[in-house]
């Protein structure tokens, strides 16, 4: 028997490696300089606003179970905050120019509004050193960062939205 | 035999179709990069003033109420002070999450500076209104320094506000397992700084909405008036 499915193979794999490369470059946009730069395409920025509005759920989950997970339960809310911020840095990688500039003052409060969110943590240290329970401590950053997160991500949908974001 | 034959046959179409595929797979990298789906647009512009001053106001209140919150736990320390305490619990609580907005603004102006007041002046330009936007460049200067008096008095409720805050949360966690008279007797010096503190926060955020409503006079026409 011939070895068709070779003959067969360097064909197919040729052509769907170069659609994928197709794909891929639909994504990546004719635009990006090299060396390679995040693409600013609406895709690439709906994608990365819902990564972040991914993250804050996960954020949120996280303050409600935080309280019941004793030691850990800091840590873990101290991960997924840096998470957040993350996201929220490659969001910003996908915003263009004109967004950037005409946002300037929005996104300066957004970044302002983390780092505030963030002393939630040091408080609860704080609260620590001057004998509050490390289980009332805790519950009380929980309360304060799954209410704050939740008024931040308000501000960040709004913005998005008078940005024009993804569209 | 037949079978070998419609394998063949069937190896043989596909091969034409795999002819046409790189091709095509080049005309959909072509067409993609082509695409206007990457074309920015404008954004809506915001009038970053406006709702800095109704963020201002609405700090003012949870300020106030944390402050008569407290003033209500010495007020009830002789009799029940347990509801005055919940009270003042919630207060500072409010306080924490509902402070955050003017917080981060204060913040972004600081860190943007003069490019911030910048933003809103080409928010003002680009006004339908045409009176406001003549007042707006009539009283440029004008409304610069207001800007800069206001920025002045956000920088103050900033550095005070973290202080202010702290001694509240230390003042909710001594009383939070015993609200008792002893227990609010033993924190009065924490709640005199407290307070202290609150009431030079409360002066800063008068200052700030005063320079604001100079700012709201100067842009007002005669006998118009704006709506919040």
């Amino acid at each position: 028997m011939k070895p068709i499915t070779k003959k067969l193979a360097l064909p197919a794999g040729l052509g769907l490696l170069v659609s994928l490369g197709a794909l891929y470059a639909n994504l990546v946009c004719a635009q990006a300089p090299w060396p390679f730069a995040p693409p600013t395409t609406p895709m690439a920025q709906r994608n990365a606003m819902n990564l972040v509005l991914n993250q804050i759920n996960w954020f949120q989950n996280a303050t409600r179970t935080a309280s019941s997970r004793s030691n850990n339960g800091y840590g873990l809310l101290t991960q997924q905050f840096q998470a957040v911020r993350g996201q929220y840095a490659g969001f910003k990688s996908t915003l263009n120019p004109q967004q950037l500039s005409s946002g300037a003052n929005q996104l300066a409060e957004l970044d302002a509004g983390l780092d505030i969110i963030q002393e939630a943590f040091a408080d609860y240290q704080s609260g620590v050193a001057n004998g509050q329970s490390t289980y009332t401590a805790l519950a009380n950053m929980c309360r304060v960062l799954n209410e704050a997160i939740g008024v931040w991500a308000q501000e960040f949908k709004q913005d998005c939205r008078q940005l024009q974001v993804g569209w | 035999m037949k079978t070998r034959s419609a394998i063949r046959v069937g190896i043989m179409n596909s091969r034409n179709c795999l002819h046409w595929l790189p091709p095509a797979a080049v005309v959909a990298v072509l067409v993609g990069c082509a695409s206007t789906e990457s074309t920015p647009k404008t954004p809506t512009p915001r009038d970053d003033f406006r709702e800095y001053r109704q963020i201002a106001v609405q700090a003012m209140g949870l300020v106030d109420m944390a402050m008569r919150s407290l003033d209500e736990v010495s007020v009830q320390a002789n009799r029940d002070p347990r509801p005055a305490y919940a009270a003042f619990a919630k207060a500072v609580h409010r306080l924490e999450v509902d402070s955050i907005k003017v917080r981060a603004h204060t913040q972004a102006m600081r860190a943007r500076g003069d490019a911030y007041f910048e933003r809103w002046e080409k928010y003002l330009a680009g006004l339908d209104n045409e009176k406001v936007r003549q007042l707006a460049e009539e009283h440029r200067p004008e409304l610069k320094q207001s800007f800069q008096q206001a920025q002045t008095a956000s920088q103050q409720v900033r550095e005070l506000f973290r202080p202010f805050l702290s001694d509240l949360q230390k003042a909710r966690a001594v009383l939070e397992a015993d609200p008792s008279l002893a227990r609010i007797d033993s924190a009065k010096s924490l709640i005199l700084a407290a307070k202290d503190k609150g009431r030079q926060v409360q002066q800063g955020l008068d200052h700030l909405l005063a320079e604001m409503n100079s700012m709201t006079a100067l842009l007002r026409p005669p006998g118009v008036a704006l709506r919040h």
